[in-house]
């Protein structure tokens, strides 16, 4: 019983916390949107207005349904969840994949990762692809990205396009920077980026149209505060949804920032995740190990520059790849040349109308090669697809193993049937088949070396990388 | 805030007093003012540049990026805002963002030396040293006294490992010191001496490197750097003894510097000459002034806990509270841990009365824990977690309180929950709770191999030497089939001191394991080690063990009495040969042996064992149980006594005192699975499938063996719970052991759910593995199974 509390590293975790609490105290404020009550003609409107800007957020590692607004048990969000109640909510999204690199690298590109050919920690972004923040900064837009998940460092090509592409922190500030400045002080969670974008903002002229990337990890490293740690210590579950509790203040913070700037009613805010997070559903924590709903059902939500009274959710299956030409055609940008996705403006005002969404009968394809970390290894595909209530899963270098699930009667993936259903199967298969021989990369995919102190601080969030 | 200065001589009115107002200490509400002006109108560039500087000045330095670049561009800001904003780039890492900024200033200002020192230091972040060589040559040429110039070149010239030209440049430094010293500070006269050492070291040339420390510690010798750079040099030459000396020369010279004082005693104390340190450390508490007596006093603090002395570790924090005006929360929990370390608990809890709610919950979880009142504590202690979460301490608090309770899943989720914190945080190995090892055990004797060798693994990393720990290791490596690991394993276990003869035991085991009790005997046979000396008595002990599983009576008595020749006086050898007797049925022998063990030593508890287990066979069960409890009180530490003690009394009907000890037993012995199936089975004969019944069985299936999975399965059924109990029998039977009846409960639980196909299956199985006591009624289910049609659907039947 010798044993302290405070290590010699508690007291510093210590005074964080007690940091952290007196900050949040300070700083959240309640902030009730100031936004007009708007309409379809609204949403129609958008493409002609000259005014609109766009804060594009990735909350990496947010799984869907444990979000309020996502039907989850606890109250995790409240704030994204009035932000959906007034926006626009796709009940039924999936991501590309369910590693970081692969998944974001289809959601800027709106192509399927073997199309963007960014399947292994090496591989880059090529330059031929044409990113949102181009179609941006071509259009008149300043564009700024702030981020803190090393796989979207701008050495793997995710900074094209952007005027600014920071990190808020980048550990460790070296001997000599303390020595200059002992006061320095380097940010450490999500609520700096959204200081950062503040700051960001003061500096913009009133008649600059901006688009800005913000990409929140307080989830991915499950942090949260003293207040926000409201649901239990008993295990990762509890920590995930307390983080989760932390980052919707997190955004309630940001809300504020630009209500207070009377920015809310020009700016188009626009919540989606990177992947979600397993909690041994299937026999491992974590992502970037398979494809199962856990890990790629993840979230899409738009605030519009005008409050939605109620919201309107979209049922139609989506995916990531769909994000960007939802986006384009919502603001009036030109379209990329080549897409996997396709607008769902229809079907968001089909969802507006209360009538029936078109037909949507497209596969939705997951991909992750299982061996990105591992240089020396053969390529190990995993791939999924969703197909109305089915979702197949084949793995293996030759597809060796097939699985297939009933989402509706078995939404937890438990029962696989493929041997039970044979067409589906067949059917599905046939589908892995065509994307698996016939999706080629578009580009030749250029491949970057990292540094020890870069594979370290990617080491650090968690992944095994050899 | 020359910076600051700077913009206030040259900007408007306005400007001024913002700048007025953090040179006067202001600097928040300097920024509020910026922020608000900005707000109203963010295209002021001098002012943008202003808040830049104001930021940097306040710590918050990456923030501090985004105005610095609006002020970039008014070209005239160009040079302060761009010299900033790149100073800020490089030191955060980002050199690259900085070399554009850079070259514009350069472009316009070529001799900017300033800018051009950055542009060099911005190049070595980038990885282009030879550029950086070229500009800080050009450096040079116009400032070549200037040593902070050289010392970035040498560093340049390291990352290029061109060594001869590094050498070249510390000889040319070295020939302008010595030509005009009086030019250098001895801070940096002294840093480029450390640099020269450490560059001998690097190119192997130990000795050079030792003369080198030498003669700066002749010149330095109250120096921080040159004295790390010795303790580092000497330390790699063994010279403890010169670091001592170096340390107590260095402390002679200047007794008020804390760094040189903290170091000495760091080294006595890992020296082991404490009465020294301590006498440095108290001479500190009483000649410091009072502004830094505070820090002497922690400083006294930690030593006296580092070594154990937990009263005089309290005695000096209770005087360093004195000299704080105001203890923070860090100190007062420090406090609480000090008071319950050497037991005050009441006073613990006084302390923690002026906590906040979490910080408090955690130190009373503690203290009840220490009363002995784990389920209060357990409450007070997850509570507590929930403000501070990543606490380690409070984690493996909670579980050893969880453990208390009998909640193995709880505790190890806790414990799990430690561990994960504690490899967040990087904790050295002192500041390590045994988490890793727990949870290790536990996954270990519930059969979760995987997750066993994973914290196990964890765990040897900053315990390499726990004997135990390797041979869990070795264990958990077979049952994977990890031949390496299991290899591994055996070999480290055998080059620690003392565990030699646990190599061979182990290996017997595994042996056993692998191809019977008689190989795993010859192996043990084949050992060479004396079996008759005490160290290797476990050895000997399993090798009687094999032997009598593999009904080699005559050949473990052999062996015994070999060992006896040698040393007949030794108690266990006669407890030992007591048990082979027993074992071949000769039962006045068997006491015999056992009495002689007794009488050579009156506490020895093997004999009482294996004596109350002859008693109790010829009926004489009240002294049987007297002399097992007096075993157990003897060695609470192991569950045997005890369980066979219940076990007794079970057998006499004695049912609720039997629950009783058993349920003490399953608290004390976590790990005693026969104790939680027999608790279990009580229940179950007394009170039927209840909640408490339905309890105790889950916590004896925890560690998935047959009996206790079997048991839980029936109690399942019991309960209507036919999918659980299918789960459950369908583990049961996955193992080797399972009997002809559990195949048989699993036929009917299968029945249950209407999986009647499997259920036939297993009926089959369970009838084919021989006459049960349930074979009649197994055999007439099948039969009625068998005479319904297969395709029938559900509803009709």
């Amino acid at each position: 019983m010798s044993r302290r509390f405070l290590q010699t590293r508690g007291i510093l975790v210590l005074g964080c916390l007690v940091l952290i609490g007196v900050f949040v105290g300070t700083q959240f404020r309640i902030v009730s949107p100031l936004r007009r009550t708007g309409t379809i003609e609204d949403l129609a409107n958008l493409q002609a207005r000259d005014d609109v800007n766009v804060v594009f957020v990735v909350i990496d590692t947010l799984r869907a349904d444990h979000l309020g607004t996502y039907g989850y048990h606890r109250d995790t969000s409240p704030h994204l969840d009035e932000l959906a109640n007034h926006g626009v909510r796709f009940s039924n999204h999936l991501a590309q994949s369910s590693w970081t690199k692969t998944s974001m690298a289809s959601l800027w590109t709106g192509l399927y990762p073997a199309r963007t050919g960014v399947l292994r920690y090496s591989h880059v972004v090529a330059d031929e692809a044409r990113m949102p923040a181009e179609v941006f900064h071509d259009a008149g837009f300043r564009t700024a990205a702030i981020w803190r998940n090393g796989w979207v460092a701008p050495n793997f090509g995710f900074s094209q396009g952007f005027e600014y592409y920071m990190r808020p922190e980048n550990l460790p500030l070296t001997a000599a920077a303390w020595h200059e400045n002992p006061a320095a002080r380097l940010p450490g969670s999500d609520l700096d980026v959204v200081r950062s974008a503040e700051e960001f903002l003061r500096t913009l002229s009133r008649d600059e149209r901006w688009f800005l990337y913000l990409h929140l990890m307080d989830v991915h490293q499950y942090v949260s505060d003293l207040e926000s740690a409201r649901f239990g210590t008993s295990g990762y579950i509890d920590f995930y949804d307390n983080s989760i509790h932390w980052t919707d203040r997190v955004m309630a913070e940001l809300t504020r920032v630009l209500t207070e700037r009377d920015l809310l009613k020009r700016t188009l805010i626009v919540i989606v995740s990177d992947h979600g997070e397993a909690f041994l559903e299937h026999g491992s924590e974590g992502h970037a190990k398979n494809l199962y709903g856990e890990v790629t059902e993840t979230p899409f939500i738009l605030s519009l520059p005008f409050s939605l009274e109620p919201g309107w959710v979209v049922d139609t299956p989506s995916q990531n790849v769909d994000v960007w030409p939802t986006l384009f055609d919502l603001l009036g940008l030109p379209q990329p040349d080549e897409s996997d996705g396709r607008s769902l403006l229809p079907d968001i005002l089909a969802a507006a109308s209360g009538a029936h969404p078109p037909p949507d009968e497209r596969p939705r394809f997951s991909h992750l090669d299982r061996h990105w970390g591992r240089t020396e290894q053969a390529p190990s595909p995993t791939m999924a697809v969703t197909l109305g209530q089915y979702r197949g899963i084949t793995s293996g270098a030759k597809a060796e193993t097939f699985e297939l699930y009933d989402l509706v009667n078995d939404p937890g993936e438990s029962r696989n049937l493929a041997e039970r259903e044979p067409e589906t199967s067949a059917e599905l298969m046939s589908k892995l088949s065509k994307y698996r021989d016939e999706s080629t990369s578009l580009w030749i995919t250029p491949e970057v070396e990292l540094d020890d102190m870069q594979l370290n601080q990617l080491r650090a969030l968690g992944y095994q990388i050899e | 805030m020359t910076c600051l200065i700077l913009v206030a001589c040259s900007a408007p009115p306005s400007l001024q007093a913002i700048a007025q107002q953090a040179s006067d200490g202001d600097i928040e509400g300097a920024l509020s003012r910026t922020a608000e002006l900005l707000d109203e109108d963010p295209d002021q560039p001098r002012l943008q540049l202003l808040r830049g500087e104001l930021l940097y000045a306040s710590g918050e330095i990456m923030l501090a990026t985004w105005p610095l670049r609006k002020a970039l561009t008014d070209p005239e800001l160009l040079v302060p805002a761009g010299l900033l904003l790149s100073r800020i780039l490089i030191q955060t890492g980002n050199s690259d963002d900085a070399l554009p900024t850079l070259e514009v200033i350069l472009a316009e200002n070529a001799d900017h030396q300033a800018a051009r020192f950055l542009y060099a230091q911005a190049l070595i972040g980038a990885e282009r040293e030879v550029d950086a060589v070229i500009e800080l040559d050009r450096l040079l040429e116009s400032d070549p006294l200037n040593l902070d110039i050289f010392m970035v070149k040498l560093r340049a010239l390291f990352e290029l490992e061109r060594e001869d030209e590094a050498a070249e440049v510390l000889a040319e430094l070295r020939n302008q010191l010595e030509g005009s010293p009086e030019d250098y500070p001895e801070e940096l006269r002294a840093r480029l001496c450390a640099v020269e050492a450490r560059f001998a070291f690097e190119r192997e040339e130990a000795e050079r490197a030792t003369g080198v420390i030498e003669s700066c510690l002749e010149e330095h010798p109250t120096d921080l750097i040159v004295i790390s750079e010795a303790i580092e040099a000497f330390g790699r030459k063994g010279q403890r003894s010169r670091i001592l000396d170096m340390l107590r020369n260095a402390y002679a010279q200047k007794p008020e510097d804390a760094s040189i004082r903290a170091s000495l005693v760091s080294q006595l104390t890992a020296q082991d000459q404490l009465e020294e340190a301590e006498r440095i450390l108290s001479d500190a508490v009483e000649n410091d002034d009072s502004g830094s007596r505070a820090t002497a006093l922690g400083a006294l603090y930690e030593f006296y806990w580092q070594i154990g002395k937990q009263q005089e570790a309290l005695g000096a924090l209770e005087r360093m509270i004195t000299e704080v005006p105001e203890p923070t929360t860090a100190i007062t929990m420090q406090h609480a841990d000090a008071l319950i370390a050497v037991g005050e608990l009441d006073r613990a809890a006084e302390v923690a009365a002026s906590l906040d709610d979490g910080y408090r919950h955690l130190v009373l979880g503690r203290v009840e824990l220490a009363r002995g009142n784990s389920k209060a504590a357990l409450g007070l202690l997850e509570e507590g977690i929930r403000s501070w979460p990543d606490n380690a301490t409070s984690r493996w608090l909670a579980g050893n309180a969880a453990e208390d309770l009998g909640d193995m899943a709880g505790a190890t989720n806790h414990f799990i929950e430690a561990v994960r914190i504690e490899e967040t945080q990087k904790l050295r190995t002192l500041e390590r709770t045994d988490s890793a090892w727990r949870v290790a055990r536990f996954q270990a004797a519930a059969g979760y191999n995987d997750g066993a060798l994973y914290f196990l693994q964890k765990h040897l990393d900053h315990h390499p030497m726990d004997v135990d720990a390797w041979e869990l290791l070795a264990r958990v490596a077979f049952r994977l089939g990890a031949r390496s690991i299991e290899a591994r394993a055996i070999r480290v276990l055998g080059r620690i001191p003392g565990a030699y003869p646990r190599v061979w035991t182990v290996r017997a085991e595994l042996t056993a394991e692998r191809r019977g009790h008689l190989a795993a005997a010859q192996l043990l046979g084949q050992s060479r080690l004396e079996l008759s000396h005490q160290a290797n008595l476990p050895a000997l002990r399993a090798l009687v063990r094999h032997l009598l599983a593999a009904n080699e009576h005559a050949a473990a008595l052999a062996r015994v009495d070999r060992a006896l020749l040698a040393r007949p006086d030794g108690p266990d050898l006669h407890a030992l040969r007591g048990l082979v007797l027993e074992a071949e049925g000769s039962a006045d022998a068997a006491r015999g042996a056992f009495e002689r063990g007794l009488a050579l030593d009156s506490q020895h508890t093997p004999s009482m064992i294996g004596l109350a287990r002859i008693l109790a066979e010829s009926g004489d069960i009240a002294d049987a149980v007297e002399l097992l409890d007096r075993a157990y009180t003897l060695d609470a530490g192991s569950a045997e006594a005890g369980y066979l003690a219940a076990a007794l009394l079970r057998d006499q009907g004695m049912q609720k005192e039997a629950e009783e000890r058993f349920s003490e037993l399953v608290a004390a012995h976590p790990f005693d699975t026969r104790s939680a199936v027999e608790l279990a089975r009580i229940r179950f004969s007394s009170s039927g499938p209840s909640d408490m019944t339905l309890a105790a069985a889950q916590r004896a299936a925890l560690f998935q063996t047959p009996d206790a999975l079997a048991l839980l399965g029936e109690i399942q059924l019991q309960r209507g719970d036919a999918d659980a109990a299918v789960d459950t029998l369908r583990r049961a039977v996955a193992t080797s052991e399972a009997s002809a009846l559990v195949h048989y409960r699993l036929a009917l639980a299968l029945v249950a759910t209407g999986e009647e196909v499997d259920a036939m299956a297993a009926l089959q199985v369970a009838l084919e593995s021989g006459p049960f006591s349930q074979s009649e009624e197994a055999s007439r289910l099948l039969a009625r199974l068998s005479e319904q049609p297969e395709d029938q659907p559900e509803g009709a039947r």
